[in-house]
């Protein structure tokens, strides 16, 4: 299986979510097979087998013909086998532009909910690895150039604020048209409103605009520093997770515990 | 899967390891975590990532030690519900259905 767990990390290197069929029920007389692993590449190239080449193609119909929605086990039309569906996942990242008093407490709760942190500021007093001890990446660099060299995609959140409106600007110009997750900035209404009038006069797609977590954070009342962070923070959970960010108690239906 | 198993069984395949890996395939009713989640277990018992935690990453992590040892992977049923659970404080109410296989070069 050497080689199979050496593709998957490469793909999860290269941004790439990869199928992960594993076999996991046979007919009582065929349990040498239990546990074959097979990758489907988003390409349609797959690596391994399951049981033979018919079953094998069965699973790649399936993967090619069924929409993904959540890991889950799955029939093989026929012969008694039972797939579990799974993919690759790429950890999370958070990308927070500034390294103000918010930032402290928000690199520490995003690294706690397993998120790769990097902090970006152009003062070498708020941009050092001692002041962010959770974070796997310190960067002191102008903003434009430092959100411009990081990866950004569908699995990276921005969390814009930092000491002023200028840099807020510039690191959201930097970001926009990238394809993040979630990006979110700090704010009043009034100072974003404005913001947002002038991105939409240079030309900037409507729905890039509205797509935008500004004011940032849920309505928690919250007040101080660590207050704000954990808003930030839950917020981005719920980007991720596509949670609607009510209380559970206040939800008709299931609940934990 | 997520990154960092994957990155620790890649790695653990170059040293010429072998691991068991342990991941919930079905879950019913309340259970602290959902398909997908996986944890691997050494052969010299220790783990890396948790399927929930308690009693029953107990349960899990033995039969994958059983599961090294014979060579052949395992089902194990995971019952959240029972007297003993409850007394143990284990008090989501759910079923989850995990599939240990062993991971080895070869």
């Amino acid at each position: 299986m050497g080689s199979l767990f050496d593709r998957l990390r490469e793909a999860i290197e290269a941004g790439i979510s990869v199928n992960i069929i594993t076999l996991v029920e046979t007919p009582a007389d065929e349990t040498e097979y239990l546990g074959q692993i097979m990758l489907v590449f988003p390409d349609g190239d797959t690596e391994g087998t399951i049981v033979d080449a018919d079953v094998t193609a069965a699973i790649i119909n399936i993967v090619a013909t069924k929409e993904w929605s959540r890991p889950v086990l799955l029939e093989v039309p026929g012969r008694g086998y039972r797939i579990f569906w799974n993919r690759s996942e790429k950890k999370r990242r958070a990308v927070i532009a500034g390294g103000g008093h918010i930032s402290l407490p928000l690199s520490e709760i995003l690294a706690l909910a397993d998120f790769s942190v990097t902090v970006i500021d152009d003062r070498l007093e708020f941009a050092h690895k001692a002041r962010f001890p959770k974070a796997d990446q310190v960067i002191c660099d102008s903003f434009a150039r430092a959100l411009g060299a990081v990866e950004i995609n569908s699995d990276t959140a921005v969390i814009i604020m930092t000491r002023g409106h200028r840099y807020d600007t510039e690191c959201l110009r930097a970001v926009l048209d990238r394809p993040a997750r979630y990006i979110g900035m700090i704010g009043s209404r009034r100072r974003i409103r404005a913001l947002i009038e002038q991105f939409a006069a240079e030309g900037v797609k409507a729905d890039r605009l509205a797509s935008l977590y500004a004011p940032i954070g849920l309505d928690l009342g919250s007040q101080t520093p660590g207050e704000i962070a954990v808003s930030i923070a839950a917020e981005v959970v719920a980007a991720f997770r596509g949670g609607d960010c009510r209380s559970l108690s206040r939800r008709v239906g299931e609940k934990h515990g | 899967m997520d990154e960092t198993l994957v990155k620790l069984i890649a790695a653990a395949l170059e040293r010429g390891a072998k691991l068991a890996l342990a991941t919930i395939i079905e879950t019913k009713g309340s259970t602290p975590r959902k398909a997908g989640t996986a944890m691997v277990v050494w052969p010299d018992g220790r783990v890396a990532g948790t399927i929930g935690g308690g009693c029953s990453e107990a349960e899990v992590k033995l039969r994958a030690l059983q599961a090294l040892d014979d060579g052949r992977p395992a089902r194990v049923e995971v019952r959240m519900l029972n007297d003993a659970a409850a007394e143990e404080g284990m008090v989501c109410g759910g079923i989850m259905q995990v599939f240990v296989q062993v991971i080895k070069t070869g």
